[in-house]
């Protein structure tokens, strides 16, 4: 590390697994989670120039953030697969199959899954990634009265999903 | 965000209050808002305790960790290995630790792990002994992709406001 700006090697070994489980919780599954990280360490590679001491899990998170809107976008406006015609296709997606059994935390994955992505980054981006509402507006690009808000939805949306699951 | 009680000016009401509130994110004003809402509104109450319980699950959830096989493949060729990344007990299943060299783990700093068991040790044993980089090297095969990939910002505008309506959970697998 030097003047506080780490290696890229150092903000592998010491972050890795910090930008893994923001990606896993984004994206709910281990493929996309795996994409996102990748990528993310190719931004991580080419931005530790202009990286300026300061949180570095609040950079990386939004790093990897950006990463997994960016591929949203981008299967939004080509997507890669013709939609089934099963009528649920609409459904949310079942808890990863490679996700390990853990119970309750697998209930907990797959409402987080079912969010819109509205609500699920920033729920994500406090809960998991540990950051301020001031880092996510920042990162988000938002107000941080629209954080707040989105934060809030979302738990709300959250619990009602847990507790229609336990019903 | 209208008629739900969401949104409100400063110093004015909002239900989202309640999570800032839980967050320790609400300023002194809004705290005494809150405090005073919820003490004369027990539905008020029991919304904040919801919200307490929604984000102390997510709060909950175990750190994930990536198959050693991605990590193997990241950090090919930089003098780490997956153990480096990983947690120790992401690889337990009960085999014996992997033997790694001394100079590779003193170079990549493994001291400070100690056990790693089990099929995912195996694969961090091949990073560590055939993979054996020069530490300062920073050569990851992830570079190959950058020509692929152009550095999009996503910050000059709301990054997720447009991503409201959506319906499809699509997976990003190519």
């Amino acid at each position: 590390m030097t003047d506080g700006v780490p290696t890229w090697e150092e903000v592998a070994r010491d972050h890795g697994r910090f930008l893994y489980s923001v990606a896993y919780r984004l994206s709910g599954n281990d493929d996309d989670a795996q994409d996102l990280v990748q990528e993310a360490l190719i931004r991580v590679r080419r931005g530790l120039e202009r990286y300026e001491p300061g949180s570095l899990e609040g950079w990386l998170a939004r790093i990897v953030t950006n990463v997994f809107l960016d591929e949203v976008r981008r299967k939004r406006r080509r997507p890669t697969s013709a939609l089934p015609e099963d009528p649920e296709w609409v459904l949310p997606p079942s808890p990863a199959a490679d996700e390990v059994s853990m119970g309750l935390s697998d209930d907990i994955q797959a409402a987080l899954a079912t969010l819109p992505e509205e609500f699920r980054v920033p729920v994500v981006l406090c809960d998991v990634a540990d950051q301020s509402y001031e880092q996510i507006a920042r990162a988000l690009g938002v107000p941080v009265g629209t954080v707040r808000s989105r934060i809030h939805r979302g738990r709300r949306l959250l619990r009602s999903l847990l507790t229609e699951g336990a019903a | 965000m209208t008629g739900n009680g969401m949104t409100g000016q400063p110093g004015q009401w909002s239900e989202d209050l309640l999570s800032a509130y839980a967050d320790g994110e609400a300023t002194a004003e809004q705290r005494a808002l809150v405090e005073a809402r919820i003490a004369e509104s027990p539905s008020l109450r029991a919304v904040l305790e919801e919200i307490e319980a929604a984000r102390d699950a997510v709060r909950a959830l175990p750190q994930r960790d990536a198959p050693p096989e991605f990590w193997a493949r990241i950090l090919d060729g930089t003098g780490l290995d997956t153990r480096d990344v990983m947690a120790p007990a992401a690889a337990d299943a009960g085999a014996p630790a992997p033997v790694v060299s001394l100079e590779t783990r003193r170079a990549s700093r493994l001291s400070r792990w100690v056990a790693v068991a089990g099929g995912a040790a195996a694969a961090a044993v091949i990073a560590a002994v055939v993979l054996v980089p020069s530490p300062k090297q920073v050569d990851p095969p992830v570079a190959s992709f950058t020509d692929a990939h152009a550095v999009r910002n996503s910050l000059d505008s709301d990054a997720v406001a447009s991503l409201a309506p959506l319906a499809l959970q699509a997976g990003f697998r190519r």
